[in-house]
């Protein structure tokens, strides 16, 4: 417990500058206000959808200076530092590039790469950059100053009174104040250092709203505090603890001990002040409250390894204070306890299985307990479930690899029934549909020369002229076929005569008309031939749609070939993890039993010890 | 000691190898999902036939978002129902991407309609309608929902976007 909450604290302190880099500015989000692109990448960011968002990100070509950061950022959201680095070191390294940034943007990523070189060790090249920032910084102040400590550690300035008003509203405030407490502390100087902490306790800003560019690289430690009523909490719990810490170097004992009585039962460094409470009461001989804190650890703190002190400690205190009876009878409590402890060590040594860490009541509470606890387990950890969202993305592409498949084959089938069935047919009713208007329209020209061509009457309009036509042509044939028997029809003749001669007339009169509308009547015809021709042409080329529907699908299958290798490698990497996370913890099992023993060796000394001189008290009795 | 210290020390050390391991596995995921996006949008999403919607805000003292429904020709396609995250980073500036769709070539009618709080915490609800011809060219429109300072009241529009 006491180390992770080291390690939170530290990491409030030694990258809340570094991690949530970037404030919120009026020019920041008016920029993204301007720019859609960088906004629908803000929409999946908000959504916590950083592989998203980066992607609507790959999709725009503007301005690559502000691309490059923002990439930056969500990368670092991915937990891919050194990804980051090297995008940021990019665009810094281009003057031309990172001129056009806004300043508070560019200084943003040089304060993000300058973190990054610091926890590279590279400290020369940090202060580099970090000499690069240009003023007024703003909301960055706090960050930079922080950095600027960390650089300088422990060489920082500690009489620096002014910091309380130089970074007024700050969230870095407290951090960079309580380095100096610590470097006060460093050069024993204890008084100096309470009247800071005081102050500090005073001046604790309620939390301000996180901005975009400060969500945005918002990034592992920072995460559980940041912002938040229980940073705020935590704060004032280690400046308590620290001020017990202070008081303790000034040898107050009493001042301590009051302090520590008041601290919160619930806080995440409860086991710290427990440790230095049960230290600072066994200085001040407090033997019954030392008791109940002894057991207290012993029941809330059931891995940690002052709780196992704990259990010999009680019988201890009894023995100091000549109880030997207690004592004996706490020393076999104990030895009873350790037994315990030991067995349930015993039981920690199955290791750990992927679905057990998929689902958390799947791990034992010393599991939890150590995941949380040790550094290098919470990491394995934490790339563990990395590891698993990325398999959980992979599933959803290879669902959408098979829907790309199933589109493609679809298209395909469609394609293959076009050409090898619809468009030939289509292709030969319309060769058929032009040979039948060619017909057509060579007939209407020899028709056209003829005085009165029968099939050229207008339609509806001259039916009663074309039906006098036909019979006047048999009128005249029946005249002709008389006049051959003999018989005299001239006068029919002429009559027949002056009829044609009519007819001849409606049919000259109507001739421009009936022109006019036989030649717009196959210009339609031309013209509708023409479309259909030119529809057939497009479905014709959609027969290099097929190449392009086969390439798609030789694209597909090499996606696929791509995702079941990164799937191996993912379950490669993921087995290599879980063969260290599980290494981890039973390294961590063996040395905990080898505590154990040794301290059930010390307490049977201590039981041997104790009934030694009861022995001797009975025997000196006697 | 300074707080920071102990995590100083540990992240200083050089990058253990299962870190940049997982850190390049975590760079093939983002080139896998863009070269899947790009097919994606090219074979089922191709320009002739997409239509794309997408939603911001610059609102919050007239009118406050609970949903939206999209018809397309008279006919639902869409509906979104706001979470306050979502509604939170629509303040914050971002759009969102509401639908994405095929249709065909011609005259379409594309009609939201909002759904919320609006001035005096009254219940509000308003429907816009935008026409369009569908060509060769995505569709791409965006529904904004503003404040109107001149009448109090909350005004929403759409935004052609070209050039994409």
């Amino acid at each position: 417990m006491v180390r992770q909450l080291s390690i939170m604290l530290s990491g409030r302190l030694l990258l809340l500058v570094l991690v949530a880099a970037l404030s919120q500015t009026a020019m920041a989000e008016s920029l993204l206000r301007t720019e859609k692109q960088y906004r629908l990448a803000a929409w999946h960011f908000y959504q916590d959808d950083y592989y998203q968002a980066l992607l609507q990100l790959s999709m725009t070509a503007e301005s690559p200076a502000k691309t490059s950061l923002l990439q930056a950022g969500l990368l670092l959201q991915l937990d891919m530092p050194a990804a980051t680095a090297r995008l940021l070191q990019q665009l810094l390294d281009d003057q031309t590039l990172s001129g056009k940034l806004p300043r508070q943007l560019r200084n943003v990523a040089l304060l993000q790469y300058s973190r990054f070189l610091f926890e590279q060790q590279q400290s020369d090249q940090a202060e580099h950059y970090l000499g690069q920032l240009s003023g007024p910084l703003d909301d960055l102040s706090g960050e930079a100053e922080l950095l600027k400590q960390l650089l300088n550690w422990p060489a920082i300035n500690t009489a620096d009174s002014g910091v309380f008003d130089r970074l007024a509203g700050h969230n870095e405030l407290p951090y960079v104040v309580i380095n100096q407490i610590l470097a006060l502390r460093q050069q024993q100087q204890p008084q100096p250092a309470l009247v800071m902490l005081e102050q500090l306790n005073n001046r604790l800003q309620p939390e301000t709203a996180t901005g975009f560019w400060r969500q945005l690289f918002r990034w592992r430690w920072s995460d559980p505090l940041i912002s938040s009523d229980s940073e705020r909490q935590a704060l004032a719990d280690y400046l308590q603890l620290l001020q017990a810490g202070l008081l303790v170097d000034q040898l107050q004992w009493a001042d301590a001990q009051q302090v520590l009585s008041q601290f919160a039962s619930n806080s995440v460094l409860t086991l710290p002040a427990m440790i230095l409470y049960r230290d600072v009461l066994t200085e001040n001989r407090q033997i019954p409250s030392l008791l109940s804190v002894l057991q207290q650890l012993i029941d809330r703190y059931p891995y940690a390894d002052a709780s196992w002190l704990a259990a010999h400690q009680l019988g201890n205190q009894f023995e100091r204070a000549l109880a030997q009876q207690d004592a004996l009878a706490a020393y076999r409590w104990a030895d009873q306890y350790y037994q315990q402890q030991l067995t349930i060590n015993s039981g920690h040594a199955r290791p750990l299985t992927l679905s057990q860490l998929a689902e958390s009541s799947g791990l034992s509470g010393w599991q939890s307990y150590q995941l949380r606890q040790q550094p290098g387990l919470f990491q394995l950890n934490s790339q563990l479930n990395a590891l698993q969202q990325l398999q959980q993305l992979q599933q959803q592409r290879l669902d959408r690899l098979k829907k790309l498949g199933e589109v493609i084959d679809f298209k395909l089938a469609q394609q293959q029934q076009l050409l090898t069935s619809a468009l030939p047919d289509l292709s030969a009713r319309q060769q058929a549909l032009q040979l039948q208007a060619e017909q057509l329209a060579a007939s209407i020209a020899s028709a056209k020369a003829e005085p009165m061509a029968m099939q050229l009457w207008l339609g509806d309009s001259e039916q009663n002229y074309a039906q006098l036509h036909v019979m006047l042509s048999k009128a005249r044939g029946r005249a002709d076929a008389l006049s051959a028997a003999g018989r005299d029809v001239a006068d029919a003749k002429q009559r027949l005569s002056r009829l044609e001669g009519i007819l001849q007339w409606h049919y000259q009169y109507n001739r421009a008309q009936r022109h006019w509308q036989l030649d717009k009547q196959q210009q339609q015809l031309t013209a509708e031939l023409a479309r259909i021709g030119q529809a057939l042409e497009r479905l014709s080329r959609l027969d290099g749609k097929t190449e392009r529907l086969l390439l798609q699908q030789q694209q597909l299958a090499a996606m696929t070939v791509q995702e079941s290798q990164f799937g191996a490698a993912l379950f490669v990497q993921q087995q290599q993890l879980l063969a260290g996370l599980n290494s981890g913890l039973e390294q961590i099992r063996l040395a905990e039993r080898e505590k154990l023993l040794e301290m059930r060796r010390f307490n049977t000394q201590a039981i041997a010890r104790v009934m030694e001189q009861l022995l001797l008290t009975s025997q000196e009795e006697q | 000691m300074l707080l920071a210290m102990p995590s100083l020390s540990a992240a200083a050390t050089t990058e253990p190898p299962a870190e940049q391991q997982l850190e390049q596995l975590k760079q093939q995921a983002i080139a896998l999902n863009r070269e899947l996006f790009i097919l994606e949008e090219e074979l089922l999403f191709p320009p002739q036939t997409q239509l794309a919607v997408f939603v911001s805000v610059d609102a919050g003292s007239f009118f406050q978002l609970d949903s939206i429904q999209l018809k397309l020709n008279d006919e639902a396609v869409d509906a979104h129902l706001y979470t306050a995250s979502e509604l939170e980073g629509l303040a914050r500036g971002a759009i969102q991407p509401l639908y994405k769709g095929n249709i065909r070539a011609g005259e379409h009618t594309l009609t939201a309609v909002f759904v919320g709080i609006g001035p005096e915490e009254r219940d509000y609800r308003r429907a816009i309608s935008h026409r369009f011809t569908k060509a060769d060219e995505a569709v791409l429109l965006e529904l904004k929902i503003t404040d109107s300072s001149a009448n109090y009241q909350p005004d929403f529009s759409v935004e052609v976007w070209s050039g994409n």
